[in-house]
């Protein structure tokens, strides 16, 4: 079974998630802030990561940044998920090494969707 | 919503437009109508019913039967059409011919069309000399005027659109996205009812018709068909929606790659070309 | 669905502390596109949580609230809008509340509340005639529900509590401000004079009483500064403290800067004791601060307070302790009180 690691400051946003993404087989973590999400992955990297942007301690675009940089770190299927929808903020998570961009508020087939063209199912 | 008044939304429907609307599709009818009625002012399914059996006026049915034969659509639907014409079909025909015309027959709002075009300009490397047109109707005015403008909502460009695509082909307007203006140039748009000629739209060589003819009932869908086989190039292929056969084995039988690609037979049609 | 409505309910409550706060803030400065942008950013991520939740009311609320923020970008915050903001929040509040209680949201109206939101939104400025607002500062995310006629009879210190915290938001201290003593209503032609001293009390003391949280570590004070307003009857009527834990009044700084200024005549300066030179702070155009604040403006705040008092036919006075806190003292006589008599007229 794939891990999805899900990163929101949310609680709420996090259990809806975790909700779509074990209907479609995925094994669910969570953290609730960049901090924590790097320190889950520096212990095992997980197979996706479902992203939020603005979080305390440390934010989504930091946290891929130094993703991307830990060994073994170019692996995750990086999708944002956040409620940023300008176009020079997508780019820049992309410039960070993000995969896929999500702009809430979602729903379930969106997440489908987006994990089918991030190539995770 | 009562059996009779579906039975007599599906008869008018019928009539106009060829679609079949069985029982098992009375959730559909009533969702799409009951959007409908909210459009009209009218507080239920039923009332709009009554207004359409008392005062049977023209745009009102019209309104109805494009509401109800107005495909579901999203980008990049299906995917997997799109990756043959990438990687098979347009490689082929750019390399015979050049100049390549598809068709994306009951477009609805416009998201197969543009799908096309953002594919063949992200991959234009791989069919160097291709000159596409691209042409798209629909039954619904509606429909196609949300097609022409090229807005869209946020929920629509998350559905099947890679996020790459939607920033690059398309800018914020408000909290919706609208196609660059020239993704839109890209193509021709035009109302047209399947079951009218359309022979003047002249010969394609790709010809999307997906999830349109289901709807319609068997001898109206085998005669639209006979007429999609003589509008298609010879060695065109035609794309049905996934799960849709092409009932009609004498004009078409499946490609090698599936996927909902037909190629026409050579000998049918001849006498009509 | 009821652990993610719990949840829900939990998270949404708290993210309107953060809505209030902002409220307060362009309360105060009607142009803050900080607050703005922030409240814009709140807004909008509450608003996909009662999309989760399924709180169609609420999110229609929001979205108006939202539009409304938005347009605040090209012009400042009008009275309608801030009235219209603060009611939202309330009205979110009393939702959020019941939903606490039932576990789904609950079933009602708000067309009332979206039309202001829609107008203020539109550019319109001004309150309807005859409407004196629903007051920014007395809101409270947690407070229960209130009907119309509570507006006129609310006591003039309800709300200086988020006041109070919203401020020390503003300014990165820690502040809360508590409300004690007797059950005193005041006679609503005295009430909005003794409101705004309150006010100006409170903005005086979180921005020159209340120290940089640095400052209170040094000093050995707790990081959390308190307040204290406190209500008592007394025979001739009475008396309204309000008394703070922060740096006190530097005495000799007060009477330096009005010698400078050439409000304070040396010889005279000589011969005032301690208390009488803390009385200066009272004097026109007296600022303690170092410089001039947002807040607390050319430090007029305190003269105002004086004059107001004294237009009810009160008093105040400070005594303070340098190091320790100040303390103000408001009297009002008698027919600043209300009486049975005048409850009754407000309420008709």
């Amino acid at each position: 079974m794939k891990i999805c690691l899900v990163v929101d400051d949310s609680r709420v946003v996090r259990k809806v998630a975790r909700r779509i993404l074990e209907g479609l087989d995925f094994e669910i973590a969570e953290a609730g802030d960049g901090m924590e999400a790097l320190a889950f992955c520096r212990a095992a990297m997980p197979d996706a990561i479902l992203l939020d942007w603005s979080m305390p301690v440390m934010d989504g675009l930091e946290f891929v940044r130094r993703l991307r940089q830990e060994p073994g770190g170019e692996a995750p299927v990086v999708v944002f998920c956040t409620s940023e929808n300008e176009p020079l903020r997508i780019a820049e998570a992309l410039d960070g090494g993000a995969d896929e961009y999500i702009m809430k508020p979602f729903d379930g087939d969106i997440i489908e969707a987006k994990f089918v063209q991030a190539g995770l199912i | 919503m009562k059996p009779e008044d579906l039975e007599f939304v599906a008869a008018m429907a019928r009539a106009r437009t060829g679609l079949m609307l069985g029982s098992e599709r009375a959730f559909f009818v009533e969702s799409r109508l009951s959007t409908l009625a909210r459009r009209e002012g009218l507080p239920t399914v039923d009332a709009l019913v009554a207004q359409l059996r008392a005062a049977p006026d023209e745009a009102l049915i019209r309104a109805a039967v494009e509401v109800l034969a107005t495909p579901e659509t999203s980008f990049f639907r299906d995917r997997t059409p799109f990756d043959h014409l990438r990687d098979e079909v347009l490689p082929e025909l750019a390399a015979r011919r050049g100049r390549v015309r598809v068709w994306s027959a009951g477009c609805s709002t416009g998201q197969e069309p543009y799908s096309l075009a953002m594919m063949v300009e992200e991959h234009g490397s791989r069919f160097p000399n291709l000159k596409l047109e691209i042409v798209a109707t629909d039954l619904s005015t509606r429909a196609l005027e949300k097609a022409q403008s090229g807005l869209y909502t946020q929920f629509e460009v998350q559905r099947g659109l890679p996020i790459r695509l939607l920033i690059r082909h398309f800018e914020k307007a408000g909290d919706n996205w609208q196609a660059s203006a020239r993704l839109r140039q890209t193509v021709r748009w035009g109302r047209l009812n399947l079951m009218n000629d359309f022979s003047k739209l002249g010969r394609f060589d790709v010809i999307f018709c997906r999830n349109v003819l289901s709807y319609f009932d068997p001898t109206a869908r085998r005669e639209v068909l006979s007429r999609l086989a003589v509008a298609l190039a010879e060695d065109g292929c035609l794309i049905l929606g996934a799960g849709e056969a092409a009932d009609l084995p004498e004009a078409f039988e499946p490609a090698r790659g599936g996927a909902g690609l037909h190629r026409r037979n050579p000998g049918y049609g001849k006498a009509a070309a | 669905m009821d652990d993610l409505v719990s949840d829900f309910v939990c998270e949404a409550s708290e993210a309107l502390g953060g809505l209030q706060a902002g409220v307060a803030r362009l309360a105060v400065d009607g142009a803050d596109s900080a607050a703005a942008a922030e409240m814009l950013r709140r807004l909008h991520g509450l608003k996909g949580l009662c999309g989760f939740a399924g709180f169609g009311r609420a999110e229609a609320l929001i979205h108006a609230a939202e539009s409304l923020t938005a347009a605040l970008a090209a012009s400042p915050a009008s009275p309608l809008a801030l009235d219209a903001l603060s009611r939202t929040v309330g009205r979110l509040g009393q939702l959020f509340s019941w939903a606490a209680d039932h576990h789904a949201e609950p079933v009602g109206e708000d067309s009332d509340l979206l039309g202001a939101l829609e107008r203020a939104a539109a550019g319109d400025r001004a309150l309807p005639d005859g409407d004196t607002g629903d007051d920014v500062l007395h809101r409270s995310g947690t407070q229960a529900a209130w009907s119309g006629s509570d507006r006129r009879t609310r006591a003039p210190w309800s709300g200086l509590d988020t006041l109070a915290r919203a401020l020390g938001d503003q300014l990165g201290k820690r502040i809360e401000l508590m409300v004690g003593g007797d059950d005193l209503r005041i006679a609503p032609a005295a009430a909005p004079a003794l409101r705004s001293a309150l006010i100006a009390l409170v903005r005086n003391a979180c921005d020159h009483g209340v120290e940089a949280p640095s400052e209170r570590r040094a000093a050995a004070k707790p990081a959390l500064s308190l307040l204290r307003l406190s209500v008592h009857r007394c025979g001739d009527g009475a008396i309204i403290e309000m008394a703070d834990d922060g740096r006190g009044i530097d005495a000799a700084h007060i009477r330096d800067h009005c010698l400078a200024s050439g409000r304070l005549d040396p010889i005279a300066a000589a011969s005032m004791d301690e208390a009488q030179t803390q009385e200066l702070i009272f004097s026109p155009g007296v600022t303690t601060a170092p410089a001039l604040t947002a807040l607390s403006g050319r430090g007029l705040g305190l003269e105002l307070v004086r004059s107001a008092l004294e237009s009810v036919g009160g008093t105040v006075v400070v005594a303070s302790t340098p190091g320790r806190g100040a303390r103000f003292v408001l009297t009002l006589p008698n027919s600043a009180i209300a009486t049975s008599a005048a409850r009754s007229r407000v309420a008709a």
